[in-house]
């Protein structure tokens, strides 16, 4: 619904994402506040929001397929792996500025994404996530078994130096980080938003909506699943790399399963099919185990009678009733009940 | 007195005794000696994870030594060491996440660690946030950076097993023929880690015989069952000794599998420090485990100083926690520290400690064994080897129901993860 009294007059205001001067003007000034936010806020934070960002890119990937396209993918901490690996080791082998590790990083984990595409062809739903299980595996296999002159010395991870720009800025700072970080996550949404507004956007809903009646009216299945499957690894591809420079290390240990399966309750907790809900499930779930990690050692240090693991396994009890009750009260995720909150706000004082 | 002037005296009287609380409490206090400066000492630990089981022990023999040394150390020389507990769910991201915090808002002077994904996030932060991480366990290879700041008392797995294999081919057997000697380890980059530098001593170690040819038989690291990789060892392999190293769930599967096969207390275990016989005799019951055997780097046997501290504080913290290789090895990880805050507060003071002057004296430390309340020898550390620290591996046997302490080996200099094979 757009707001009163907005009537497009040509077909690029009527596809623009942002009509009024006032969501331009609300647009800009969430930017900057974004981009003073090292100013006024701490090193703490900083490091918060930039693991945010980091799972923010790739959850954004894993949209545009699970969400848009329709695949099921259960693989996205690996392909996550593959570029986080790749594209650090590319760096700190040949003294690469981050962008290019950036480059690499995404193109090696849509290199990965893409041979597991090739069962997409075939099967969907259940078994297409099986199958997608299967790069885990694959990768935790592959990746441990490579002699440890091939990863700078050391089994499966090394050390990662701090990330330096094309221009030999070195980016050492918590603020430096968060705003390599932000950069990369404006132009993921940027990037992913676009894609769902496109010919290829389009294509990917056909086949999530009916992947026969897609292809009976002229879409390539084929060509778009690989292409779904390539871009969402390209996005976990880049986020693995901006994972190891904010580790300062990369490992395959540090790419597991239940990665994959948490940004999975990410998209859900966001809404699937929703740019936006991306990253509200990412905020709220990423949100959530911060309010563990800051009240639990509180918890703990003031009541020690209860022990700590009492306290912890209590606050993610917590953590998972409240998933629950979200699912079963707002099952279409964040993203709709902010659209709920957009129209309220748009017919107010008018119930409908 | 009328009710209006007795209800306005009283009122007076209460306000006038709220003012002076502070000042009646203050003058009723002890005026202390020494200024107290608190520190805040976070610990990465896995709470809720794959070793949530070990934390009931391993948390109140932390806070135990924290609080007896404040009581009875610290408050002579003005330091007062804060145990702040994060949870990391084993996970590196939960780590660099707690990290980010707990640097701004404890402001800590040192970390204390206890499983590789605590120190994987951090190891090149906290060399230039100086602060020192001491970590509890025995380390990995991909911890040691020259100069680094983070240390590794307790060596590395390699180094500690391959002292204990040589202790058992040694001093232990004293048949004529060699013995055989299966290697089991749970797959993923730390069992890697640990199987490569031990596979290559192998080759270099003439007094044993090796099933498989010297092969690993790796597992997995979370196992539901083990019996097909129980009944290939020890049919095919026909070991004098089985070493297994994995994590508390591995070791479970493991036992059960010997049981159910009807291997058990017919060849011998040997069990890593992570995976203790206390910690697996509280899993599983004392009599599985009857003549089976653990290395460890940590000397837990009765008699010391520290096991009396343990003894005798415990029961206010959670009573019928058992002394034995975990509790030992966590209490050892904290006694260290206060050692090293001992001497830097000669250097600098109790209101001057920091990260750096920590790292100064841990650094190029060495430490006696008297120093260390009797859990180990003497201590070296070596700024090109991180990996360097204790240098004498025990080994226990579980005998009557609790594990004795049957023999102990020195250990190699070289750091077998490091060494140039």
């Amino acid at each position: 619904m757009l707001p009163s009294g907005t009537f497009p007059e040509r077909y690029e205001q009527d596809k623009a994402v942002i009509r009024t001067r006032l969501q331009w003007g609300l647009f800009i000034g969430f930017l900057v506040f974004l981009f003073l936010l090292p100013v006024f806020t701490s090193d703490a934070t900083l490091g918060i929001l930039a693991i945010m960002g980091v799972f923010m890119v790739a959850v954004l990937g894993l949209q545009i397929l699970v969400g848009y396209c329709g695949q099921m993918n259960l693989g996205q901490s690996a392909f996550m792996g593959v570029g986080g690996l790749m594209g650090c080791l590319a760096a700190m082998r040949f003294n690469l500025p981050v962008e290019a590790a950036l480059i690499i990083g995404g193109l090696a984990g849509s290199v990965y994404g893409l041979i597991f595409a090739i069962p997409a062809i075939r099967v969907k739903g259940y078994y297409l996530a099986l199958t997608t299980l299967a790069a885990q595996l694959i990768f935790n296999f592959v990746f441990t078994r490579l002699p440890k002159e091939f990863f700078l010395g050391t089994y499966g991870g090394f050390p990662v130096s701090s990330p330096r720009l094309l221009i030999g800025i070195q980016l050492t700072s918590p603020a430096s980080m968060y705003y390599l970080i932000l950069v990369v996550v404006v132009i993921a949404v940027f990037v992913a938003t676009n894609i769902t507004r496109s010919k290829l956007g389009r294509a990917f809903m056909a086949i999530r909506d009916n992947d026969v009646a897609a292809q009976v009216m002229g879409v390539n299945i084929v060509f778009y699943k690989f292409l779904a499957f390539s871009i969402c690894a390209f996005f976990a591809g880049v986020a693995g790399v901006l994972w190891g420079y904010t580790m300062r290390y990369v490992g395959v240990e540090q790419f597991t399963l239940i990665h994959s399966v948490f940004m999975l309750g990410m998209l859900i907790v966001g809404g699937l099919g929703s740019i936006l809900g991306a990253i509200l499930g990412t905020v709220f779930l990423r949100t959530l185990q911060e309010i563990i990690n800051t009240v639990g050692p509180s918890l703990a240090m003031a009541i020690p009678q209860l022990g700590a693991g009492i306290i912890f396994a209590l606050m993610n009890f917590l953590v998972g009733v409240i998933i629950i009750l979200f699912l079963i009260f707002e099952p279409r995720g964040l993203s709709h009940r902010w659209r709920i909150f957009q129209r309220f706000y748009r017919l107010w004082p008018f119930p409908y | 007195m009328n009710k209006g002037q007795k209800l306005i005296l009283s009122a007076v009287l209460i306000v006038l005794l709220f003012v002076n609380l502070p000042f009646v409490s203050a003058c009723a206090k002890p005026v202390p000696q020494v200024a107290v400066h608190e520190y805040i000492i976070p610990t990465y630990a896995d709470v809720t994870g794959p070793y949530s089981e070990l934390q009931p022990i391993i948390s109140p023999s932390k806070t135990l030594v924290f609080d007896w040394w404040n009581e009875n150390v610290g408050k002579k020389l003005g330091v007062k060491l804060v145990s702040k507990t994060y949870d990391n769910r084993y996970d590196t991201a939960e780590s660099a996440s707690i990290h980010a915090r707990a640097v701004v808002n404890d402001k800590p002077i040192a970390i204390l660690t206890e499983g590789a994904p605590g120190v994987l996030p951090i190891i090149m932060k906290v060399e230039e946030q100086k602060i020192v991480v001491i970590h509890g366990s025995p380390g990995s290879g991909f911890f040691n950076v020259t100069e680094g700041f983070v240390f590794c008392p307790l060596r590395d797995w390699a180094t500690l097993a391959t002292g204990s294999f040589e202790w058992f081919c040694e001093d232990y057997w004293k048949k004529p023929q060699k013995p055989r000697v299966v290697l089991t380890i749970f797959e993923g980059v730390a069992g890697k880690d640990i199987a490569t530098p031990i596979l290559m001593w192998e080759k270099t170690y003439p007094k044993a015989e090796y099933a498989f040819n010297g092969e690993v038989q790796w597992h997995p690291a979370n196992p539901v069952d083990l019996s097909g990789l129980v009944r290939k060892i020890v049919e095919e392999g026909k070991p004098d000794l089985i070493s297994f190293a994995g994590t508390a769930v591995g070791s479970a599967a493991f036992y059960s599998a010997m049981q159910e096969l009807g291997y058990l207390h017919k060849v011998p275990i040997l069990n890593p420090p992570n995976v203790s016989l206390t910690a697996l005799s509280e899993m599983l019951g004392a009599d599985k485990l009857e003549g089976d055997f653990e290395y460890n780097g940590i000397n837990y046997s009765p008699g010391t100083e520290a096991e009396k501290i343990f003894m005798n504080n415990i029961n206010k913290y959670r009573p019928g926690t058992p002394w034995g290789g975990i509790g030992s090895q966590f209490s050892f990880q904290v006694y260290l520290l206060t050692r090293a805050v001992e001497r830097a507060v000669a250097n600098v003071g109790s209101d001057n400690l920091t990260g750096q002057a920590l790292y100064d004296v841990l650094n190029k430390g060495e430490f006696k064994a008297d120093e260390l309340y009797g859990l180990t020898g003497d201590i070296k550390f070596n700024p090109q080897d991180r990996l360097a620290g204790i240098r004498t591996v025990y080994v226990y046997q579980m005998k009557d129901g609790k594990p004795q302490m049957v023999g102990q080996h020195a250990l190699s200099d070289v750091t077998l993860s490091l060494k140039k094979w």
